[in-house]
């Protein structure tokens, strides 16, 4: 004999169904919990305008709460909201007359006349604490326990999903409807300084394995998007191919790096600012267009149209590389990968840029700061899953007393860096740049300055006979000082 | 779209009025497309906010009919709407015809600024339905 597998729904809630866990599951009973303004209309109102048909139609009773004049004049201001459903497949339905007079027992018999008379597929209580509020006038014959008990004993029978939607509930509240309820889906917004974010939590949902943890949304004119965490690559590993290289676009670039930056590999160019991150990231860009590839790049940086260059420009106003919005304040790194892997997929793009991380880090809200490594560490294990070989800048505070690759620890999820510095050399302020890591591969391990002119990046020799490059103010070896007159002759000649 | 059907139902009402129909019988067809009109909204926006629709739309029809202000329907919320009958009985019929009309046209349009116009043809669809068969001839 089979076991009984439940049917999940689909939401058509952008990320809601993989949050969930692969769907609604049928015939549950939930409830949205959350303070007002958190979008637990929104939510059932979104989930009802998709699921409902006139066969299997939605009910949505209206408690004491929000008034359903307003509410319906508000709902309607979104795309989902269509109201040649209204009477068809969606019914509403007051219940405020009942709950005035604090009589749940006449609740639940208007509730579930008309659960016999449309035998709905989905059924909504919105605002459930009114309900609350009603039980607690005491002259119920039911308490709120056994109405509850009632109520999804009905709604089981009747084979209907339902919600039960509450508002003010806080985490240390126990009510009865947490036990009896088999999907408790909690919506936050999260307050830190000036920036406001929303947040949902699937803490409850029998029989099935929800994504745990917090999970961004926005509410805008389309209805509710959820951005689920990107999913990790089971063996992001397949994905990086090192016998296929790309090219940098950068001459003598690609020798140092042992032939080219291995097609799925994800590259830090670090570097501290104005050492040409932008410039070798606009030439990786330009290189791939060049081998008709497409792109996509998400730009953090102040003045991103003005750095690109007049190459990169044409190139997205021809939609061979597409551009992540990032105005966006209230971001989050699950949005922007989630952001990123839409647009891969559209383009078929197969290089992306992060330009920088600095500056990503800064439009992320504060909320979300003290997870990005852990963010991070998701997203690129998803961008490289999805095969695309990712550039990523980091701006690097120059200090000459260590050697550091990124402020966020982020070195270690990437398969190779590039690190650029400046150096004193002669009462000049000169730059080099060293390939500091390529996985599974051989590269030069040279620091070789490089210089930038109108054509890009140019890199140029080594500077033989010296040490101490990395500290900033090099000195010769041969010469057991550190005059850097005695450089000159030198550097001349490597730049020459 | 909800305009063309209420003015079937009113143009019914006028043209009872015009075949010299006793102000009572436009007193009883008045009421009984409130009576639908309760049914089908107080259902949906709870017979409370289907009174103070009412009750507003009462208010400004008001300015042109005075003597509706004697209509006191709102206390009872019980779907009844005996006040407005006794009042417009106590008009001639062509007067209760026109008062009712612009009562129904005010209340309709209120309606259809709160929750725009295609809604209010969807919420009141049934009204039309259950209260007329068609422009009568």
């Amino acid at each position: 004999m089979a076991k009984m597998t439940i049917n999940r729904l689909t939401t058509g809630i952008p990320g809601l169904d993989e949050v969930l866990g692969g769907g609604l599951p049928e015939y549950s009973f939930n409830l949205i919990a959350g303070a007002p303004g958190s979008g637990k209309t929104t939510l059932a109102h979104q989930l009802m305008f998709a699921l409902a048909t006139p066969q299997r139609p939605a009910l949505y009773f209206t408690v004491l709460g929000e008034p359903p004049l307003k509410m319906l004049r508000y709902q309607q201001q979104f795309a989902f909201f269509d109201s040649t459903k209204i009477g068809t497949a969606i019914h509403f339905i007051s219940l405020g007359d009942d709950t005035e007079v604090g009589d749940l027992d006449k609740v639940l018999a208007t509730i579930s006349s008309a659960v016999r008379q449309y035998n709905p597929a989905l059924v909504c209580i919105d605002s459930f604490r009114s309900l609350i509020l009603a039980s607690q006038s005491g002259r119920a014959f039911l308490n709120l326990q056994q109405f509850i008990q009632q109520l999804g004993v009905l709604m089981a029978s009747w084979q209907a999903t339902s919600f039960l939607i509450g508002e003010y509930f806080r985490d240390g509240d126990s009510t009865p409807v947490f036990t009896v309820a088999d999907g408790l889906i909690w919506l936050r917004q999260s307050v830190e300084r000036n920036s406001v974010v929303r947040k949902m939590e699937l803490v409850k949902l029998r029989g099935q394995a929800t994504l745990p943890g917090l999970h961004t949304f926005r509410i805008g004119s389309a209805g509710i998007h959820v951005f689920a965490p990107p999913q990790m690559a089971g063996s992001g590993e397949m994905a990086a191919d090192s016998d296929i290289r790309l090219k940098m676009g950068v001459a003598g670039l690609d020798e140092m790096m042992g032939g080219g930056l291995p097609r799925g590999y994800s590259l830090l160019v670090a570097g501290p600012s104005g050492s040409g991150k932008s410039i070798m990231a606009s030439a990786f860009l330009a290189e791939g267009a060049r081998n008709n590839e497409t792109a996509v790049i998400a730009a953090f940086e102040q003045r991103a149209n003005l750095s690109r260059g007049e190459i990169i420009a044409e190139l997205i106003d021809s939609d061979r590389i597409g551009v992540i919005d990032t105005r966006a304040v209230t971001i989050s790194v699950d949005e922007i990968a989630q952001l990123l892997i839409a647009e891969i997929e559209r383009l078929k793009a197969t290089r992306v840029v992060i330009d920088s991380l600095s500056g990503f880090e800064l439009a992320l809200a504060p909320t979300f700061r003290a997870d990005f490594r852990e963010s991070m560490a998701r997203m690129v294990s998803a961008l490289s899953g999805t095969g695309v070989t990712v550039m990523m800048t980091s701006e690097l505070e120059d200090r000459y007393t260590d050697l550091r690759f990124s402020p966020y620890g982020t070195a270690f999820l990437v398969d190779a860096i590039i690190v650029q510095r400046y150096i004193e050399v002669d009462s000049r302020l000169l730059r080099v740049m060293a390939v500091v890591k390529v996985r599974r591969s051989a590269h030069s391990n040279e620091l070789r300055l490089f210089e930038i002119d109108d054509d890009g990046i140019q890199i140029r020799g080594m500077l033989p006979g010296q040490e101490g490059l990395l500290g900033g103010r090099p000195t010769r070896r041969d010469a057991g000082s550190n005059h850097s007159d005695a450089l000159s002759p030198s550097v001349d000649k490597v730049l020459a | 779209m909800y305009r063309e059907r209420l003015a079937i139902a009113t143009a019914t009402l006028a043209h009872l009025a015009e075949r010299g129909a006793d102000p009572s019988e436009i007193a009883a067809a008045a009421t009984a497309i409130w009576r639908a009109i309760y049914a089908e909204l107080s259902r949906i926006i709870g017979s409370r906010g289907m009174y103070a629709l009412y009750e507003r739309s009462l208010h400004s029809a008001r300015t042109s009919f005075p003597w509706l202000g004697v209509v006191h329907d709102t206390g009872r919320h019980s779907g009844e709407f005996d006040g407005l009958r006794e009042a417009l009985s106590l008009q001639s019929a062509t007067v209760g015809a026109a008062a009712n009309t612009l009562l129904l046209e005010i209340f309709c349009d209120q309606l259809s600024n709160l929750v725009g116009e295609s809604l209010t043809e969807r919420l009141l669809a049934a009204v039309w339905d259950n209260t007329s068969s068609g422009p009568a001839v």
